[in-house]
């Protein structure tokens, strides 16, 4: 292997492979000789030289969440963030510049290589990067060997990181404007995501990049041309990725035709004429057969933002569901997630669904317990947060549950409590360290101690300001 | 629903010309090809091949055919250059087997059409050609391969024509990585970019060894 060398504008020496790794629309990008990094030189004549330097330097700095503040360790696994960059390189050889049509002055960005468990062997034993399409595609999950397939919890897993790293992109101005399956490498083996791509990001203040995002991801609005990519038409893909994720369907892409060119057609189906394939109303792009797993099965949380994006919201922006928004209503998804009968795949089950595993068509065969969660309103007062957890046997519960101001963000993964089926009872176990209160018998549930649990039951899970109140039935 | 595929046709000059080094980097530049879209979950996803080979006659030697199904073929080089034949066969194929749009189901997206040629074409061409460029059967690229190809001619067929001077396996293997990019990024970029349906596709520059015919 033949090597080249550059320096970023930190000054640090960069030694990369001479043959690049991947190629894509704007980079062709190369390994440094450790495989520890990537670098990748735009290529091309660059529209915005200027802009789009300051738009790269601002990136690797000044928004840069990898590097300094609150959670920069958790940052640093779900964004391929660009950590250096090349700013002109004369003494490449002219060959290499030429060969790969290398933009001049020479522009490059630094990024780390991705973590190993984001490659995976396909089933000609060669190594593939894990983009998102190979698991929402079908004739692309075909080619997946089985165990890298993984179960439905983990794909609400890779969401809800997916959600939680756009709204970190958000909450600092930041929009991706080019989030696709391409652009989000997910691990359904783990539950594990990360956001690539980063280098073309929407900055606060500077011109949105020329890049318009990738087909079926790119809003409505902006198909049509009325607008550039920004927070908004973020939205729009992030609903679009969790739905493929989830439902391995495109939500826009029914059997509505609107021209007789494919290509008008798909312009029309994306663009102005968009229509959710699960609209309630108008079912005119509803497919054929109705879908073995429709949007209702992942519960009320998830189906109500879809239809706040897709149905409210597609052509009107400012109704899309937040990243934070769905973050939440991940968080909340999560909790209602059960084994499906086999063993071997989940599926969300709670008030009002289905008792049958879409996923294996198999009922589960006993009654589920399910918990209400409230917070103090102050007073002796309790709200109902519409946050309920289907409970299991040998489920735990986090603090992220028993208290309404701690998310699973800042939380620790120290189980405070655990249910279990014994005896042909069910039972609540504590182990926070604290007592809870067993609220109609004035009792304390000690910790380390059991209660049975009943309909009807209340237990409050911690007498500080802001432990919730549980409260149980059957489904 | 399924989603919409993308028809890609490769039309191979077999002629005897194609002897020895040249044929054998065909071969090995389709199976590269294959291999590459294997490895692009949108190419798997939508890309649909087929291989038409001509020389004395013209005939389909893969039909078309998604990729994860596709067998490179077995390809021999004798004979002279049925080009009108290759063309006529290529629009009758299109014809049968690209789904267009009915009333009730989506069509097959415009395919795309890589023909490469070494020699000057031993049949009658001309009408076909102009059939060609009349019915437009999808975005076409024409390559004229060595000194012995008139670029001229495939401008009869396609406004997109290339010249690659040199016939070397370097070169082959250069032109096949190029399909598959232009394959990979027709296969992501098709659809609805926010650019006018009729400018065609996008195709990434060409690499060295292949210049663009004016």
């Amino acid at each position: 292997m033949e090597y080249l060398k550059v320096r970023t504008t930190e000054g640090e020496e960069i030694v990369f492979e001479r043959e690049p790794v991947a190629s894509g629309g704007e980079k062709v990008v190369f390994f440094s000789k450790d495989h520890k990094h990537v670098v990748g030189f735009f290529f091309g004549k660059l529209d915005d030289p200027h802009e789009r330097r300051t738009r790269v330097r601002k990136i690797v700095g000044d928004y840069n969440p990898t590097t300094s503040g609150a959670q920069a360790d958790y940052w640093v696994k779900h964004f391929c963030w660009p950590t250096a960059i090349v700013d002109g390189a004369k003494h490449l050889p002219a060959e290499f510049v030429r060969r790969h049509n290398l933009c001049n002055p020479i522009l490059g960005v630094v990024c780390p290589a991705y973590r190993s468990n984001f490659f995976f062997r396909d089933r000609t034993n060669n190594v593939r990067e894990k983009k998102g399409r190979w698991f929402t595609g079908l004739k692309a999950r075909k080619l997946l060997p089985d165990d890298e397939k993984g179960d439905f919890l983990r794909y609400v897993q890779c969401c809800s990181i997916m959600a939680t790293a756009v709204r970190r992109l958000h909450f600092a101005g930041l929009a991706h404007s080019d989030l696709s399956h391409n652009n989000v490498l997910i691990d359904p083996k783990h539950g594990d995501a990360c956001v690539i791509d980063i280098d073309s990001l929407v900055v606060p203040g500077l011109a949105p990049p020329s890049v318009l995002g990738t087909p079926g991801y790119i809003a409505p609005e902006v198909v049509t041309g009325k607008a550039l990519p920004s927070i908004e038409t973020d939205l729009h893909a992030l609903a679009v990725l969790i739905y493929e994720t989830l439902l391995l369907r495109h939500p826009l892409q029914g059997p509505k035709i609107h021209s007789k060119s494919p290509e008008e057609d798909e312009l029309l189906a994306m663009g102005q004429n968009a229509l959710y394939i699960e609209h309630p109303t108008d079912k005119s792009n509803h497919p054929k057969e109705a879908p073995e797993i429709p949007v209702a099965r992942l519960g009320s949380h998830l189906e109500g933002l879809f239809q706040k994006t897709f149905v409210d919201g597609l052509h009107n922006p400012r109704m899309r569901a937040t990243a934070s928004e769905w973050e939440k209503a991940l968080t909340k998804t999560l909790d209602l997630i059960h084994p499906s009968p086999d063993g071997k795949q989940w599926f969300i089950v709670t008030r009002g669904m289905s008792k049958q595993c879409p996923h294996t068509s198999r009922p589960w065969p006993a009654a589920i317990p399910i918990v209400d969660l409230f917070r103090e309103k102050g007073g002796g007062a309790y709200s109902d947060e519409q946050h309920s957890i289907t409970v299991w046997n040998n489920r735990y519960l986090y603090k992220w549950h028993m208290f309404s101001n701690v998310s699973p963000q800042q939380s620790d993964r120290e189980p405070q409590a655990y249910f279990s089926y014994y005896q042909d009872k069910w039972w609540m176990v504590n182990q926070s360290g604290h007592d809870m209160i067993i609220v109609d018998e004035q009792e304390y549930l000690r910790d380390g101690h059991a209660v049975e649990i009943n309909e009807g039951l209340k237990v409050l899970m911690s007498p500080e300001d802001s432990g919730r109140l549980a409260i149980f039935d059957f489904l | 629903m399924s989603i919409r595929r993308l028809p890609v046709y490769i039309l191979a000059d077999c002629s005897g010309s194609m002897n020895g080094a040249p044929i054998e980097s065909v071969k090995s530049g389709i199976r590269a090809l294959h291999s590459e879209l294997m490895g692009d979950p949108s190419a798997v996803e939508s890309a649909y091949l087929s291989v038409i080979t001509f020389d004395s006659n013209a005939q389909q030697v893969v039909p078309l055919t998604e990729i994860t199904q596709f067998n490179p073929p077995d390809i021999t080089a004798g004979g002279t250059t049925a080009f009108g034949a290759a063309l006529k066969l290529l629009m009758e194929c299109v014809d049968r087997e690209v789904r267009k749009t009915s009333e009730e189901e989506k069509g097959d997206w415009k395919p795309l059409i890589f023909i490469f040629t070494d020699g000057a074409p031993t049949d009658r061409w001309d009408e076909n050609a102009a059939a060609m460029k009349t019915n437009r059967p999808g975005n076409v690229i024409a390559v004229a391969c060595g000194d012995a190809a008139d670029p001229e001619i495939l401008k009869q067929v396609t406004e997109t024509v290339l010249v690659m001077k040199e016939m070397s396996p370097e070169a082959f293997k250069q032109f096949f990585k190029w399909v598959s990019a232009s394959i990979k990024q027709t296969s992501q970029k098709i659809g609805a970019s926010p650019v006018s349906p009729d400018e065609g596709v996008a195709l990434p520059p060409p690499p060295p060894e292949i210049i663009i015919h004016p």
